[in-house]
């Protein structure tokens, strides 16, 4: 066989496998079935246990050879959903949350003014006033109202914060004193039901309602400063303690000067009452 | 199907030999694609027995194919084979065709990745080299037995030393990988009409080395191959 014989595929194949298809190629034959003998080495059996079990091993950890449970096809997240994942819309939800829910029970009033303020000074700000009003206090802060109306001596304003106080006082005179004490609920009442005619009748039934104020300011601390605004005509007087009856008796005799000795006999009733109060 | 390792080239000796498993020789022959299957499907969930079997079919000829390709440990390189192997084992797909082809590409690779460690790190090699002297000197390792298992084969390889690396790799991994062209072209990332052009240039240059061993061998030009 010529050394320029084509091979072809099968006779490389059959090369390859040991046979000589061309006896000038004996001698390639001899070696490929020589080297394919010689290939075949056995492996140590120590390699052997040590290279299944490694296999073994590593195919166990890729574990699991089965495919996969489809994962379920879950619906894109909507946009709003996507915004919402955001940290800063979170808290903006948060801080819309709170200013919604603190602005509506601002706008109630039903929060204490300690929290009532702040909040209506926060909302002040963005032009919301939530500032308690004056009618919603019929208590402490009415006093007040009553007493610097007092002071200014303007009859206008000043019923509505005296009302609650002559009403109070008016209960607790009517409660343990006299025809004076009738006389002052007589004013007071007539304070409450005609601010204008109070204002009319002058300076003693201010007097008298500034007398019955001095009572109630026996009573209770709120009206110290009734008592003392009261007596600013007086020596010294505001500034003694009010719960002393003749505070309550200087009081009236130097307002009144005389004018109402009923006045001064509720004033002492009252600053009894004081007494018996506090 | 009969006769299955007859055709897949391995013949009745490679896969039946003994290789000091307890295992039925008759379970080293797939010679009908279902075992082989089974075999396969039980290596892919970590079964040893099937690792077992899948290790001593293509071992000898992995081993053979990394020493001839000059691996400097060839059953390190072998364990590392087998290793890769199992890690990719659950994504393979095929019969045993398939899988002896896969086996040997990824012993060739491990060559390659061998070849470019000892490149990096020459001195390595030469530690590597020196233990492996003193172990067959204080006879931790049989010295006689392996140089009779490897010399005929050592000097095999020495013939064709003279080729160029596609075509030893070619020669080797067609002859005792029994892979076929595409096969071949596959795990050398080549084209098909390379590993032909390749194989055939190697067969003309070993024919003029074994007729003239004194002489030089003359390369066949293309005109001459066509």
């Amino acid at each position: 066989m010529s050394q320029d014989r084509h091979l072809s595929d099968h006779d490389i194949e059959q090369l390859f496998m040991g046979n000589a298809v061309d006896p000038s190629l004996y001698g390639v034959a001899t070696w490929a079935a020589a080297i394919r003998r010689s290939a075949d080495i056995s492996v140590g059996a120590s390699a052997v246990t040590e290279h299944v079990a490694a296999a073994a091993a590593a195919a166990a950890a890729r574990l699991p050879i089965y495919p996969a449970p489809p994962i379920p096809q879950t619906a894109t997240p909507s946009r709003l959903r996507r915004v919402y994942n955001n940290f800063a819309a979170r808290l903006a939800t948060v801080a819309a949350v709170f200013v919604l829910a603190t602005s509506g029970i601002a706008a109630a009033g039903v929060l204490p003014d300690s929290v009532q303020e702040p909040l209506a000074d926060f909302y002040g700000i963005a032009g919301f006033d939530f500032h308690p009003t004056d009618t919603s206090a019929d208590d402490g802060a009415g006093d007040d109202g009553g007493v610097r109306l007092g002071e200014d001596g303007d009859g206008d304003i000043a019923p509505a914060g005296v009302d609650a106080d002559d009403d109070q006082a008016d209960d607790d005179q009517a409660t343990g004193n006299d025809q004076a004490d009738d006389d002052q609920a007589t004013d007071n009442d007539q304070a409450d039901d005609d601010q204008a005619t109070d204002n009319e009748q002058g300076d003693d039934d201010q007097a008298t309602d500034n007398d019955s104020d001095d009572d109630q300011a026996t009573d209770n601390d709120s009206d110290d400063d009734q008592a003392t605004d009261n007596d600013q005509g007086d020596d010294d007087q505001g500034d003694d303690d009010q719960g002393d009856d003749d505070q309550g008796d200087d009081d009236q005799g130097d307002d009144d000067g005389g004018d109402d000795q009923g006045d001064d006999d509720g004033g002492d009733d009252d600053s009894d009452q004081g007494e018996d109060d506090t | 199907m009969v006769g299955h390792e007859s055709d897949e080239g391995f013949g009745p000796r490679g896969p039946v030999r003994p290789l000091k498993l307890s295992l039925p020789a008759t379970e080293f022959t797939w010679i009908v694609d279902a075992p082989f299957d089974a075999a396969v499907l039980a290596a892919k969930e970590g079964a040893p027995w099937a690792w077992e079997q899948l290790y001593s079919w293509l071992s000898p000829r992995l081993l053979g194919y990394l020493r001839a390709r000059g691996s400097r440990d060839p059953e390190d390189a072998l364990g590392e084979t087998w290793l890769q192997l199992a890690r990719n084992v659950a994504t393979f797909e095929g019969d045993a065709t398939g899988f002896r082809s896969w086996a040997f590409t990824v012993a060739h690779h491990r060559v390659i990745d061998e070849a470019r460690r000892r490149k990096r790190s020459p001195l390595t090699k030469s530690l590597d080299d020196a233990l492996a002297e003193d172990l067959r000197r204080m006879g931790v390792v049989d010295a006689e037995s392996d140089a009779l298992a490897t010399v005929e084969l050592d000097e095999l390889v020495g013939s064709i030393a003279f080729l160029s690396d596609l075509q030893q790799s070619t020669l080797l991994l067609r002859i005792i990988g029994d892979l076929s062209v595409a096969q071949t072209a596959e795990a050398l990332g080549t084209s098909e009409s390379a590993i032909k052009t390749a194989q055939y240039r190697a067969i003309s240059k070993l024919r003029d080395r074994l007729e003239n061993p004194a002489t030089k061998p003359v390369s066949p030009s293309v005109t001459e191959m066509t």
